[in-house]
């Protein structure tokens, strides 16, 4: 008998997508979903468990606080992790406690993470995902810099990718070719959450990473 | 072949199945965009708010289907006929099997003639396991019949035909009718999705 393979989602609203309470629990609305219910219409016969780790708000900082109860201790065979959209906003807001959130800091509490899931969960894949910023804007106004601001985040997300030998997906290039055809509006309402559109091509990317892992036997 | 050109309308009719927040239109239409963005597809839904059979559809199919000339035409319709002929219902006889045909053929062949679409023919399909309850199963035993017709249109139109309850019935071999319906014949998120990916494969 096959054991159930397990697939855990962690960051911020971007991955939260309403998942506590209500009628989207626990996978929420969001990409966690479509992958979810990617698998299971394309691989019915695997045994498969997704879990939403994702939480509103939430920076690399609060990532690293609930690691261990909601990372380590739940045992996944794959890890995907998407954050940075608010360790941004807190820089560029000059909201207070700003300096645990520059690129400096937030590579700091990257490597924390890592480290720790590398030690104590030494099968599980990873993959991590480069935060992105949907516009086509490119002046000087606040949503551009947003964007421009992120480049830091995604080097980052990068170079931790590469010490701690993980999968690693940009988003941002995807996204930027689709918005040049479709528009933004196509994606997102606000520039930082993608809808539907945005989360589908968010999951075929992540499935491209995942399907080659279940063919696998674990 | 299945080529999709540019700026083609991409036209849905047949029954609307109700949804929460996304349907297999609105899932099929986001797999289209992060899949073969290039086909630059105007998605069109002109599905029937009210229940609605094959020969329902004739009333519509000049206004919602033929004006649009879509390239591709999508048609889900076929469940709501079997119950009326199940319940012998007003004009009960239009919607027995053989005028289902008939009604069909003229709908797909009006699309085939007047806009050149390519077809796809959904199969109508119930979530939900034998023996559940007397409806559904009434509607299982009818099911065949109409599946006859819908192959001889396929087989006629050279349409690509979807059999979804084949789809839904191998997916209850790993997982209860549960995980993918609101109720039989209306499913959830979950149930959306697998009738889009099904159509996605289908056409890809």
């Amino acid at each position: 008998m096959n054991r159930t393979y397990t697939f855990l989602f962690i960051g911020d609203s971007l991955t939260d997508v309403g998942r506590v309470g209500g009628e989207n629990a626990p996978l929420g609305r969001g990409y966690p979903r479509l992958v979810r219910d990617l698998l299971v219409a394309r691989h019915p016969e695997k045994r498969l468990a997704v879990i939403n780790k994702g939480l509103s708000g939430n920076t690399i900082a609060n990532l690293a606080a609930r690691w261990k109860i909601d990372v380590l201790h739940q045992r996944p065979d794959w890890l995907g992790i998407l954050i940075g959209a608010n360790d941004i906003g807190y820089v560029l807001q000059k909201w207070e406690g700003w300096q645990d959130h520059t690129p400096s800091a937030y590579g700091k509490h990257y490597e924390n993470i890592l480290a720790q899931t590398r030690r104590h969960l030494p099968h599980c894949h990873i993959t991590l995902m480069e935060p992105f910023y949907l516009t086509v804007d490119r002046s000087a106004n606040q949503r551009a810099k947003v964007r421009r601001g992120l480049r830091a985040y995604r080097d980052i997300v990068r170079a931790m990718s590469r010490r701690f030998k993980t999968e690693c997906i940009s988003f941002q290039p995807l996204f930027d070719q689709q918005l040049r055809a479709h528009g933004m509006r196509t994606f997102t309402l606000d520039g930082a959450h993608p809808n539907l559109n945005g989360a589908m091509l968010m999951a075929d990317r992540i499935l491209s990473v995942i399907e080659p892992l279940i063919k696998k036997p674990l | 072949m299945n080529k999709i050109h540019p700026g083609n309308n991409f036209v849905f009719t047949g029954i609307c199945i109700p949804d929460r927040e996304v349907s297999y239109i609105s899932l099929f239409t986001a797999m289209l965009m992060s899949r073969r963005p290039a086909w630059q597809l105007n998605v069109v839904n002109r599905c029937c708010p009210q229940k609605c059979t094959a020969y329902d559809l004739r009333n519509f199919w000049e206004d919602d289907v033929i004006q649009l000339r879509p390239a591709w035409l999508c048609v889900l319709v076929g469940i709501d006929d079997v119950r009326k002929w199940i319940r012998r219902e007003n004009d009960w006889k239009e919607y027995a099997p053989g005028p289902f045909l008939s009604h069909y053929d003229y709908l797909i062949g009006r699309a085939k003639d007047q806009c050149g679409s390519r077809i796809i023919l959904l199969d109508p399909f119930l979530i939900a396991a034998p023996h559940e309850e007397n409806w559904t199963d009434q509607i299982f035993a009818e099911l065949p019949a109409y599946y006859r017709a819908m192959a001889a249109l396929s087989r006629k139109y050279n349409a690509i035909r979807v059999p979804l309850q084949t789809i839904f019935q191998r997916q209850f071999q790993h997982r209860p009718c549960n995980d993918f319906r609101q109720y039989p014949d209306i499913p959830n998120a979950l149930g959306h999705l697998v009738v889009a990916e099904a159509m996605f494969q289908a056409i890809r």
